[in-house]
């Protein structure tokens, strides 16, 4: 077992790496987590908005503390603009100085100013709020009462709910637009990264043309050899992808009840696919030197086109075209399942972890090819 | 013999393949990339568009189709509705064809399958023509005679509010990505940096040594590399802002010559901060160039290249850290050219620049002068 002894030693050296590596992903999941929400109840969207009041009167303070019962009224310590672009404030309102005056005169143009830099359903919803709230307020005093009587029975008015419920799909919610959020939507990339990072050296320091030489003249058979790199593979691939599992599940809970444990076998069809894919840059690279710049070439290019980083559904038609032809894509389709960001289909599911599976066959195919065709060619 | 240093300092880098690949090739991949994933994504996202609803009508009501009529037609239609019946309607909610159903019956009722800013418009709409039912049910019991007046109230057009929208040269929020690539590339420079102390100090290469020994003074053969680096890797920044304008056409406004000088100041700035950090870090050169590259990848971190969510974050809560993080101030340097109309701010930035070339510099100077060996 030599040669599994020299690739277990070379592994050896990078395992600072692959802890600097876990270590940065565990933190970026904590980050992930905590913007993740699960929708079984209804909840209204409550906005951040920014209030300037320049008529400082009671029916502009009371506009101010009803707007507060629906949204979040915030101070920026930012720039507004820069506040508006970044997204920490959605919305900047300006109560224009008369507001009250010319509540009570019937005069409704130019109650409000309001800023704001995209076009967005956050604009359209409070531009609809607030011409609700003037309406109601101007119906109840064409109703009779007094201004501060209107302002009251308005908000009140105002405060009636239609009933909501939600529909559930098999697997949870299904919301068309959002893709799952969480722990397994973002392993792709880690595992790309792992595998391309710490197997290629490894393979390309054991494939080194000295160092095979050596092998090839030792009493080492060659189905020998490339058993004991399998071997040693095998076990670095099924350590990462236990590891992720366990962080899964400490991470998210539930992460593996009910259909959850779609989630082990199509990470792990996901992590063979990797490693397959780093043993090909191993082959294909000249120097270890370019392993970084191919790491980051690849887990990036996987992540940006099949929908880890952005949702699927927010890719155009040419990203979405190229994603099919790459393993992540299927990845995701499952994931996105399961999270509930798609309905959930048992048939689907399968065929999607089978076109996973038969990525890992072709590259496993093309890799063996390759080897073979570069140890004739050296042999020449 | 500045200018035989110069020169040949600049060939030699030019040869160094790996420097091409990581301040060249590595941000046009990236911009590819960005541009592929970002590409109309925030028209997507934010951009407004009637939403898709179904309308199913256990009991007819004629007001409410009315009121759906309305705001279902014209330039600006709120809603996209189609009538439907119960099972069709949830297959195409599950599916997302539709962000809602309505459903019509002696109340007004919503089923939705999300919380987002679409169900909450949907839920808005709902609960108006609720409240003015409710409004009008209230004054009939009270005072039927008001009911036209309170109608009318109801039914007017009004327009309570000017909308002011920030004028930039891209409302585009990904963008900010592409401006930290190029706060990326900048950064980066700080390995090109890192030759001005390897090429020039004795005990770090036998270049080094040869230059130690030979006649020209120290100081003509440090400023030598450095400018030579500063222009290497200012030529490095022209050549990634050209690409992001005119290859793949990111709206840097009409400020592009602008958004050169800030590119070309910022690697400046990245390339004096990679001597600082070679002066300051004693040992080989991996070690030297671990730690500039964390600095850098830190740096970009902080500046949002990996999490744009961050950006803001710290922004508001860590200000100090945004105006001393040189990733951060040439990523804001580009942002004030887009969202600013004025230059004050650009300004600012710029001078924060110079000024931290101007500390790199000294700092890298004052570390690397007056060395002696007693053995290399």
């Amino acid at each position: 077992m030599q040669v599994f002894k020299l690739f277990m030693l070379i592994l050896k050296k990078k395992t600072k790496l692959i802890i600097l590596f876990t270590i940065a992903f565990m933190a970026l999941c904590i980050g992930f987590l905590f913007s993740s929400s699960t929708d079984e109840k209804f909840t209204e969207s409550r906005l951040k908005i920014v209030i300037a009041d320049n008529d400082n009167t009671p029916e502009s303070k009371a506009l101010i503390e009803y707007i507060g019962t629906k949204h979040d009224i915030v101070t920026s310590k930012m720039d507004i603009k820069d506040a508006l672009f970044f997204g920490t404030v959605d919305y900047f309102l300006t109560i224009n100085d008369g507001y009250a005056k010319n509540l009570a005169d019937g005069a409704t143009e130019g109650l409000f100013k309001s800023q704001h830099v995209y076009e967005s359903y956050s604009v359209a919803y409070m531009s609809s709020f607030l011409d609700e709230y003037v309406s109601c307020v101007r119906a109840c005093t064409a109703a009779g009462d007094d201004m501060e009587t209107a302002v009251k029975n308005a908000a009140a008015a105002m405060d009636t709910n239609t009933e909501v419920s939600m529909i559930s799909s098999e697997a949870g919610n299904a919301n068309g637009l959002e893709s799952g959020k969480g722990f397994f939507r973002y392993l792709p990339y880690i595992l790309l990264s792992l595998m391309i990072s710490v197997l290629s050296p490894v393979m390309m320091s054991i494939n080194k043309k000295e160092v095979r030489f050596r092998t090839n003249c030792s009493a080492v058979r060659p189905t020998s050899f490339m058993m004991q790199i399998l071997l040693g593979s095998v076990i670095y691939v099924l350590a990462i992808w236990v590891l992720f599992m366990v962080a899964g599940a400490l991470m998210e809970n539930g992460a593996y009840s009910g259909m959850g444990w779609l989630n082990l076998v199509n990470s792990g069809i996901f992590a063979v696919v990797s490693a397959f894919i780093a043993v090909l840059v191993s082959m294909l690279l000249p120097s270890q030197q370019t392993v970084n710049l191919a790491c980051n070439v690849i887990s990036l290019f996987m992540s940006f086109m099949c929908g880890v980083f952005v949702p699927q559904a927010m890719l155009g038609k040419t990203v979405i075209s190229i994603g099919r032809f790459l393993p992540a894509f299927w990845y995701i389709k499952v994931s996105d399942m399961l999270t509930g960001a798609q309905v959930f289909n048992a048939s689907k599911a399968a065929q999607y972890m089978l076109i996973e599976a038969g990525f890992a066959v072709a590259l496993g195919i093309i890799a063996m090819l390759l080897y073979k065709t570069k140890l004739r060619s050296n042999e020449m | 013999m500045f200018f035989n240093e110069f020169k040949y300092f600049i060939i030699s880098t030019l040869r160094a393949k790996q420097l091409i690949l990581w301040l060249i090739l590595f941000p046009m991949v990236m911009g590819i990339l960005f541009k592929l994933a970002f590409n109309g994504l925030t028209e997507k996202q934010f951009s407004f568009k009637a939403i898709p609803t179904a309308v199913v009508e256990v009991k007819e009501n004629s007001i409410f189709r009315e009121v759906i009529k309305g705001v279902s037609e014209g330039d600006d239609p709120l809603l996209k509705v189609r009538y439907t019946d119960k099972e069709e309607a949830e297959n195409l909610l599950i599916k997302g064809d539709i962000e809602g159903i309505i459903f019509v019956d002696d109340t007004i009722s919503l089923t939705v399958a999300g919380s987002d800013m679409e169900e909450t418009i949907l839920k808005a709409f709902t609960d108006r023509y609720l409240t003015q039912e409710k409004l009008i049910t209230d004054t009939a019991k009270k005072d039927p005679t008001k009911i036209p007046a309170m109608t009318k109230a109801m039914s007017d057009e009004i327009k309570v509010l000017d909308e002011e929208p920030i004028e930039a040269s891209s409302n585009d929020r990904y963008i900010t990505y592409f401006y930290n690539l190029l706060a990326m590339v900048a950064a980066c420079s700080s390995v090109t940096g890192l030759s001005v102390v390897t090429e020039t100090e004795a005990d770090q290469s036998p270049l080094g040594a040869r230059k130690c020994c030979s006649p020209t003074p120290k100081l003509i053969s440090t400023l030598a590399v450095l400018l030579g680096s500063w222009a290497v890797s200012a030529v490095c920044m022209v050549i990634s802002v050209s690409f992001l304008a005119f290859v793949l056409k990111i709206g840097f406004g009409s400020r592009l010559p602008l958004v050169y000088a800030g590119g070309i100041l910022g690697s400046i700035t990245g390339t004096s901060m990679g001597y600082m950090i070679a002066s300051l870090v004693k040992g080989s050169y991996e070690k030297k160039n671990a730690v500039a590259m964390t600095v850098s990848l830190g740096g970009n971190f902080l500046s949002g290249l990996m999490v744009a969510e961050i950006k803001p974050v710290i922004m508001e809560k860590l200000p100090l850290l945004n105006e001393l993080n040189p990733s951060a101030v040439i990523c804001d340097s580009f942002y004030y050219l887009n969202i600013d109309s004025g230059y004050e701010r650009f300004i600012g930035k710029m001078l924060t620049l110079a000024a931290m070339t101007a500390i790199f510099t000294a700092i890298g100077f004052i570390f690397t002068r007056r060395k002696k060996y007693a053995s290399i």
